[in-house]
C-alpha cells in the first residue's frame, strides 16, 4: 500500500483506520480476565497447568516472541517461589503443593500480561470501550493512560535492574526477592516522575477525552470469538473431566 | 506574533530570569542558559502550563487569557526527551494523535499527518514501530507531532541534546525549512555552538561563559600506570534476536588510567557494548578480559544514561557512602556541590543527578567505569566538573569508557576516541566522519 505521492485518500484512510493492536483489545482483556479469574479460584494443579499452557500458547501466537515470553516466565520464577514458600508456611497446604499452586498463578498472570504488553495498543482499548460498551470517555481513557504508564515502567524496570546488577546489589535471582525494597524504591520514584512527564505531554498535546476522535476500525474477528470459546470450553472441560 | 516583555516564569516561590523577546513570523529565537536556569519553565509558561509575571502576548492577546486548547493548537511544545513525548506504537498513529485530540475530521487528520511526516522526511516509515526508530528519527518524529496540528510557533526544549552529528544536521535543516514556510521557532540550549543553526535572536539567561573554558585539552598523565594493559576486547559479537548482529567483531584494548570515548550514531550499539564490558550482557562470541578476568560487577561498573535508575538511596550522602571504597563526599565538597549532600535525591535536577550517579559509580572503586552519555543534559559547567572528576579518577589507575555524542567533550577529556560503526570499532574516527 502506498501513502503520499500518487496514492489516493482511500489508501490513506485504510492505513489510518488499520488497528495497531495484534489482537482486539477487548478480546485480549476478556481472555486475561478468564484465565486470571480461573487461576485465582482454582486450586487444582492440573487445571492450573492447562490454563498456563493455554496462556503461553496464546501469548506466543500473538507476540511472536517466544524467547521473550520464556524470559518473562523465568524472571518471575523467584517471585512465585518466594510467595509459594510464604503461602506454604502460613497456609494449610503442603509445602510443595503451595509452591506449585502459587508459582503457576504467578506465571499465568505474568504471561497473560505479556499479551497486553506485546499485543495491544493502549490508545485502541478506550476506543473500543467507548464505541462498543458505551463506557464514559474519561473512564476509558484513564485505562489508556494507566496502560501507557505500565508500558513505560516496564522499560524503566529493565533499566533499574540492570543498574542494580552493575552496582552488585542484585547478584542472583534470589536477590530479586531479598532486595525487592531497593527495586520498588527506585521504581516508585520513576513512576512519580513518569506521571509528571505524562501530565505535561498530554496537556501540551491538547489531550481531552471528550473531544478526541479516532476512526480505528476495531472489529472483533471470528477467530477471536473462537479463542474465547475454546478457552472457556477447555477450562470447563478439564474441570468436569477431573471431577468425574 | 509573540511579544514577551519582562516575563518571568513562576514555579511556587521561584521565578525564572526576566525575558524580553519579539518573535515574528518565520524567525528562530534561541534561549541559552545553564541547567536549572529556567529555560524549560519559560517555554511551559508560553503554553499556559506554568503561571508567569510580566507580559506575554500571542497575536496581541495576553497568553493567560487565551483558551488553552486554542493556544496549544497554535503554539506546540516539544520537551527535551523525545521518549517522554511519544505515546503511540506506530509512527502514523503517533503523528495523528495531536489532530485527533482536536477532534478534526478524519480527512483533515490524514492530510496533516502525511504533510508533517513528509516535512521531517519520515513518510516512508509511517507503518514502523516507534520503538524501532533511532534517536535522531525520534527527534524528527516529535517535530512531526508538533507540526501535525499546524502550529504557528514551535517551542523546542534542547532539541540537539542527545542525538548524533548526522541527526543534528538533518534536524537543523528541517527547522530552517520550517522557518522558510513561515513557522516561528523558539529553542533552548546550553550554548550557541551546539544549536547547529543560526538563530535570528538569542537570549542569554542566568550566568554564561565559554564551553570547556577551563579544559586545556591535555589529559594528566601517569606513565607507570598507562603502560599496563587493563582491558582486552577481541572479536566480540552480540545480537539481541539471534538474527541481526548489533556488534560484529569488536576489538580494541586499553591501558589502566585511560579515558576512552566511544562515539557513533544513535542505535549503533554503544550502550550494548558498555553493558557487555560491565558484565550485564554476555557476548555471543569473542573474548573480553579486565585484568585477565571476565567482566563482572566487582571489576566493572555501568552507569546508565538515565541517572535515576542508578541512584538507590534517599540522599547523595547515603548514595556516596554505600561503597566507601573511594571517598567521593570530600570530592563533592571540593567541587563546590556539598550543598547537594543532604537533599532528597528526587528533588535534584537531571544534571545534578547525573553528577551524583557518576560519583556513585566512581565510589565503587572498580577497575573499569562505563559511563553512558555522561554529559547528556549537562551545561558546560557541569560537563567540566564531570571531565575533571574522570581525570582525577584515572590518576589512581581506574579506566573510564564513555559512550557519547558529545565529540567536543570526548576531544577535551579522552585519551582515545573510538568510532563504532556497523558493529565494528575504528580508531581513525575523524577520517571516517569526514569521509
Amino acid at each position: 500500500m502506498m501513502i503520499g505521492g500518487e496514492s489516493s485518500m482511500d489508501d490513506a484512510l485504510l492505513i489510518y483506520t488499520k488497528p495497531t493492536s495484534k489482537i482486539n483489545p477487548l478480546i485480549a482483556n476478556i481472555f486475561l480476565l478468564i484465565v486470571v479469574s480461573a487461576a485465582t479460584i482454582e486450586p487444582n494443579i492440573h487445571i492450573l497447568t492447562v490454563i498456563l499452557l493455554l496462556t503461553v500458547l496464546v501469548t506466543i501466537m500473538i507476540s511472536r516472541k517466544p524467547i521473550q515470553i520464556l524470559k518473562i516466565m523465568l524472571i518471575v520464577v523467584p517471585f512465585g517461589l518466594g510467595l509459594g514458600v510464604f503461602y506454604g508456611l502460613v497456609g494449610q497446604e503442603k509445602m510443595h503443593t503451595a509452591i506449585l499452586t502459587i508459582m503457576m498463578r504467578v506465571e499465568i498472570l505474568a504471561t497473560g500480561s505479556a499479551i497486553l504488553y506485546y499485543g495491544v495498543d493502549p490508545w485502541e482499548l478506550p476506543t473500543i470501550l467507548i464505541n462498543k460498551l458505551k463506557i464514559q470517555p474519561y473512564i476509558s481513557y484513564t485505562i489508556a493512560i494507566a496502560f501507557t504508564m505500565y508500558l513505560r515502567l516496564a522499560i524503566d524496570l529493565k533499566e533499574i535492574t540492570e543498574s542494580l546488577k552493575s552496582k552488585n546489589i542484585i547478584r542472583n535471582h534470589l536477590d530479586y526477592i531479598l532486595r525487592i525494597h531497593k527495586i520498588l524504591y527506585v521504581l516508585i520514584y520513576h513512576a512519580a516522575r513518569r506521571a509528571d512527564e505524562l501530565e505535561i505531554v498530554l496537556e501540551a498535546r491538547n489531550f481531552n477525552p471528550s473531544t478526541r476522535s479516532t476512526r480505528k476500525n476495531l472489529t472483533i474477528r471470528p477467530s477471536e470469538i473462537l479463542l474465547i470459546a475454546v478457552t472457556l470450553a477447555m477450562i470447563i472441560g478439564v474441570k468436569i473431566f477431573l471431577n468425574q | 506574533m509573540l511579544e514577551i516583555k519582562s516575563m518571568k516564569a513562576r514555579r511556587d516561590t521561584w521565578r525564572s530570569p526576566e525575558v524580553n523577546l519579539t518573535l515574528r513570523r518565520g524567525e528562530i529565537a534561541a534561549i541559552i542558559g545553564l541547567s536549572g536556569s529556567g529555560k524549560t519553565s519559560i517555554l511551559l509558561s508560553l503554553i499556559g502550563l506554568l503561571p508567569y509575571d510580566g507580559v506575554a502576548e500571542y497575536g496581541g492577546v495576553e497568553i493567560k487569557l487565551i483558551d488553552k486548547t486554542y493556544l496549544r493548537s497554535k503554539i506546540a511544545y516539544v520537551p527535551d526527551e523525545p521518549e517522554s513525548y511519544l505515546l503511540n506504537r506506530r509512527v502514523f498513529d503517533e503523528v495523528a494523535f495531536g489532530p485527533e485530540n482536536l477532534g478534526w475530521h478524519p480527512r483533515k487528520i490524514i492530510e496533516s499527518t502525511i504533510k508533517a511526516l513528509e516535512i521531517v522526511g519520515l513518510l516512508n516509515l509511517y507503518d514502523s514501530e516507534v520503538s524501532a526508530l533511532s534517536g535522531g528519527q525520534k527527534q524528527r518524529l516529535v517535530i512531526a507531532d508538533a507540526l501535525s496540528i499546524s502550529p504557528e510557533i514551535i517551542l523546542l526544549d534542547n532539541p540537539f541534546s542527545n542525538i548524533d552529528w548526522e541527526a543534528k544536521k538533518t534536524i537543523s535543516k528541517t527547522l530552517e525549512q520550517l522557518c522558510g514556510e513561515g513557522i516561528s521557532i523558539i529553542l533552548t540550549g546550553y550554548s550557541l555552538e551546539e544549536l547547529h543553526l543560526k538563530p535570528d535572536k538569542t537570549l542569554f539567561i542566568g550566568e554564561f561563559g565559554e564551553p570547556y573554558s577551563n579544559g586545556d585539552g591535555n589529559v594528566s598523565h601517569h606513565p607507570s600506570e598507562r603502560t599496563r594493559k587493563l582491558l582486552e576486547v577481541r572479536d566480540v559479537s552480540f545480537s539481541y534476536d539471534k538474527i541481526r548482529n548489533i556488534l560484529r567483531g569488536v576489538s580494541f584494548s586499553a591501558n589502566a588510567g585511560e579515558i576512552i570515548s566511544i562515539i557513533g550514531r544513535n542505535g549503533v550499539g554503544k550502550t550494548t557494548l558498555l553493558k557487555i564490558l560491565a558484565g550485564i550482557y554476555r557476548p555471543d562470541k569473542g573474548i573480553i578480559s579486565i585484568n585477565g578476568v571476565r567482566p563482572n560487577s566487582r571489576l566493572s561498573t555501568y552507569v546508565s544514561q538515565n541517572p535515576s535508575a542508578f541512584l538507590t538511596e534517599t540522599t547523595p550522602r547515603e548514595e556516596l557512602s554505600m561503597h566507601r571504597k573511594i571517598d567521593m563526599i570530600n570530592f563533592l565538597e571540593e567541587i563546590g556541590l556539598s550543598y547537594l549532600l543532604d537533599r532528597p535525591i528526587y528533588t535534584l535536577s537531571l544534571g545534578e543527578k547525573r553528577v551524583i550517579s557518576i560519583l556513585s559509580g566512581l565510589s565503587r572503586g572498580t577497575l573499569l567505569l562505563c559511563l553512558d552519555e555522561p554529559t547528556s543534559g549537562l551545561d558546560y559547567k557541569l560537563r567540566h566538573v564531570v571531565g575533571e572528576m574522570l581525570r582525577k579518577a584515572t590518576e589512581s589507575g581506574m579506566m573510564v569508557i564513555t559512550a557519547t555524542h558529545d565529540i567536543s567533550f570526548a576531544e577535551a577529556y579522552s585519551d582515545k576516541i573510538l568510532l563504532l560503526e556497523d558493529g565494528v570499532i575504528y580508531d581513525d574516527w575523524r577520517r571516517i566522519l569526514d569521509g
